[in-house]
């Protein structure tokens, strides 16, 4: 299908800009195409403006945008050159593909391997293609090897490409999604959303965006400053949900009488009583085990900035048992100073992770910090020891608090490499969290409420 | 005389109207304001405090020669406060006298009147005889149950008060909706909006605001404040950057002191009114220093006056 009209094109624009993740509803697609008999669709600045305006509400999708735009909204010489390096691109992707398909054979019989583990066998180092085919080639002629053996075959491959793909950089990562992302099937709009989606990073703020194990050091102050500032929105967010409105508030018929008492007692000027604010208590107790220390760069801020703008939090560390740090976060200290001397004082820094260890000690030395309207935040990757008692403690602090949300930092879609992961999410909300957008997104939630 | 009312404006006349009242603007803040004036729908406008988002709605009363009618939103806000109150104390009175007059049976309709009827910032908008600009200020403190409310109304322009009936707008005003992003707004209410985001402003765009808006400052001042500020934004973490009006703050302060240049000294003397947290004070003092910024500013200025001559004007560059 060509798409010839401006309509078309609009509908066209608006296919990928959802393709990438922008989400837009029909409603604005008409008020897009309605501006367009507003504006001069001839002036591309107007022209964008009124496109920006009626599709995207948002000020981070707006960088999407306008990669979109950029890439869409070409001239035909453009559109002609970008659709031919497309076709190439594509050509060689499926010859990639068939040769992949011709690799991984077991006996001339092709592999069950996933598409997305194909994608990491394709971008492999030629020498580790060929190891991994010479593997296949002497497994496939060796003595006694019999057609059965080819499940045990392909898990192997499974596990050794497995660890290649935990070894791509997030680059590699959202490069192989962005391969992945299910693409409309029509050559003009697909080269623009893999093309927009290809060139990375998003946002106003790249920090944002970015994994917080890649954080440089010179970067920490302004991450410091962002999750202050994040933080922030927590503590607006807890009070406002206990406040009840003027139409909730319950006359206070003592008080009433009492002031009225002057008029005769006619209720000329009533008294309202409004329950007080009530905010949760916090408990965060942060994964400082050695697989975590990558993200020191993150939890630390993240600590110290919560703890500067909500009064009532408690801090811990854990790996392997429980550590009380609140006192080393108090208001007014200098970052600098709080995270040289966790590094050097800490017990539990770069140990292994027992988090039911941690949880135990939790309920019973420090049970006075565990009531109704707790809110226990664990920020971990779920690595640890004893997931099934982990899981059973989690149950249990479940009833007594008001809501456990973990931060895990470990990808999403690495989920279900963790088969303790599905057993924990019974009893609290699990995040992935291991970038600033992301606990934007979280703080932006309303945290205490149950979903 | 009063200026005739404006009720359609085409593009052009729209750009001249914003220069007028002296708001520097670019082609995708005209485009958007235009579309929401044109398709009657509100506009949301997001940024960082002090970018120019509540002066928008400012600037449409003055252009459309209308009241400006103001919802400031806080945490806790109901319907009460936004809509409409009845006058409890008037009613108790009127029926207090009716019962001593003894003149004529009181009947609940005469209470409930428009006579007794405390109206509200979005029930006066609603009931305004010519079109309003309804601003409705830093929407994101409000409670999602108020958003919910607020865009229900946005989208129909009535409001049903049991004891009187449904209220339809007389004429659709010009909503203006700004937030801070202090909580994520919801969707529907975006969907229901134009979107403006307004960025903190290029160097060439804020020397335009300055000229604008305080003619006394002198090219060369201009052009080292919008400087020097951009420079802070840039190169310094701050709790708060300074916002637009804290630059048109500093300008008049120095303009006060009779300077028609930056110097290191009327820096230090000044840096309170550009840095309002003791942090991002002691963080300026610490990493760079009023000499610092200074340097700073006389590199920069320079190459930006050398690439930027024709942008001090007084106009609008686009930028």
């Amino acid at each position: 299908m060509a798409l010839k009209s401006l309509t078309d094109n609009i509908v066209g624009f608006v296919q990928i800009l959802r393709q990438l993740g922008v989400r837009i509803s029909i409603a604005e697609t008409i008020d897009a195409v309605d501006s367009l008999t507003i504006i001069d669709t001839f002036d591309q600045d107007e022209f964008r403006a009124a496109l920006k305006s009626t599709l995207v509400k948002n000020a981070d999708d707006q960088v999407v945008f306008d990669r979109a735009f950029d890439l869409f909204f070409v001239p035909p010489e453009t559109k002609q050159e970008q659709r031919t390096a497309w076709d190439s691109k594509k050509q060689l992707e499926l010859e990639q593909s068939q040769q992949a398909q011709e690799e991984l054979v077991f006996q001339g019989r092709p592999l069950d391997i996933p598409d997305d583990l194909k994608d990491v066998y394709k971008r492999l180092p030629e020498q580790e293609k060929q190891r991994l085919q010479e593997f296949l080639e002497k497994t496939s002629t060796g003595h006694n090897v019999k057609e059965s053996f080819q499940p045990v075959v392909e898990n192997l491959l499974k596990s050794s490409l497995s660890f290649w793909q935990r070894q791509l950089s997030p680059e590699d990562l959202a490069q192989l999604a962005a391969a992945r992302r299910q693409l409309l099937g029509h050559n003009e709009l697909d080269h623009v959303v893999e093309s927009a989606a290809g060139l990375g990073g998003a946002g106003r703020n790249p920090l944002l965006h970015k994994n917080m194990q890649d954080i440089a050091e010179h970067e920490i102050p302004q991450v410091t400053a962002l999750i202050k500032r994040l933080a922030h929105r927590l503590t607006t967010r807890i009070s406002r949900r206990f406040r009840l409105t003027g139409r909730r508030k319950l006359i206070d018929i003592r008080q009433s009488i009492r002031r009225n008492m002057r008029y005769g007692g006619t209720m000329i000027g009533l008294k309202y009583k409004t329950k007080k604010i009530h905010k949760p208590n916090i408990i965060v107790i942060c994964d400082v085990s050695a697989s975590m220390t990558k993200y020191i760069r993150f939890t630390l801020p993240l600590l110290f900035g919560l703890s500067n703008v909500v009064k009532n939090i408690e801090s811990f560390f854990f790996a392997d048992d429980l550590e009380y740090v609140t006192i080393h976060f108090r208001r007014n200290n200098d970052f600098t100073q709080v995270t040289e001397d966790l590094l050097t004082c800490s017990s539990q820094m770069g140990q292994g992770t027992n988090l039911f260890i941690a949880l135990t000690s939790l309920q019973e030395q420090y049970k006075r910090f565990i009531s109704s309207s707790t809110l226990l935040f664990i920020i971990s990757d779920a690595n640890t020891l004893a997931p099934l008692e982990t899981a059973n403690q989690l149950a249990s602090i479940s009833k007594k608090v008001k809501r456990i949300l973990w931060l895990n930092t470990l990808p999403k879609e690495r989920w279900n490499q963790n088969s303790a992961i599905s057993l924990f999410t019974k009893y609290c909300t699990m995040f992935e969290c291991y970038s600033l957008a992301h606990l934007t997104k979280i703080l932006s939630f309303n945290l205490t409420r149950q979903t | 005389m009063d200026t005739p009312p404006k009720t359609e404006l085409t593009m052009a006349e729209l750009r001249n109207a914003f220069e007028a009242q002296g708001y520097i603007s670019d082609k995708e803040l005209l485009t958007t304001v235009y579309l929401a004036l044109k398709l009657e729908k509100p506009l949301l406008i997001e940024g960082a405090p002090g970018v120019g988002k509540t002066e928008i709605a400012k600037v449409l009363s003055k252009v459309f020669n209308t009241e400006l009618i103001r919802l400031q939103c806080y945490e806790g806000l109901d319907e009460n406060k936004a809509l409409y109150e009845w006058n409890y104390q008037r009613q108790l009175i009127k029926i207090q006298m009716s019962k001593n007059s003894n003149c004529h049976e009181l009947s609940e309709h005469d209470v409930f009147s428009t006579d007794y009827l405390m109206e509200r910032p979005l029930l006066k908008a609603i009931m305004a005889e010519k079109r309003p600009v309804l601003l409705i200020d830093e929407i994101d403190k409000t409670d999602e149950e108020f958003e919910a409310f607020l865009f229900e109304i946005l989208s129909d322009f009535q409001i049903s008060i049991p004891e009187l009936g449904t209220i339809m707008a007389k004429h659709i005003p010009i909503v203006v909706l700004t937030s801070n992003n202090d909580r994520e707004l919801s969707e529907g209410l975006r969907r229901r909006c134009v979107y403006l985001y307004i960025d903190y402003p290029t160097i060439e765009k804020e020397i335009n605001i300055i000229r604008s808006k305080i003619p006394e400052a002198t090219e060369k001042l201009a052009l080292q404040i919008a400087t020097a500020v951009n420079y802070l934004r840039n190169n310094l973490t701050l709790n708060k950057q300074p916002s637009i009006a804290e630059t048109l703050d500093w300008t008049r302060s120095l303009i006060a002191m009779h300077a028609d240049h930056l110097d290191s000294t009327l820096v230090k003397q000044t840096m309170g009114l550009l840095l309002k947290h003791r942090d991002d004070l002691s963080a300026f003092h610490k990493n760079l220093g009023a000499e610092g910024l200074y340097a700073a500013v006389k590199q920069a200025a320079d190459t930006v006056s050398g690439t930027c001559s024709n942008c001090h004007s007084g106009t609008s560059c686009g930028g």
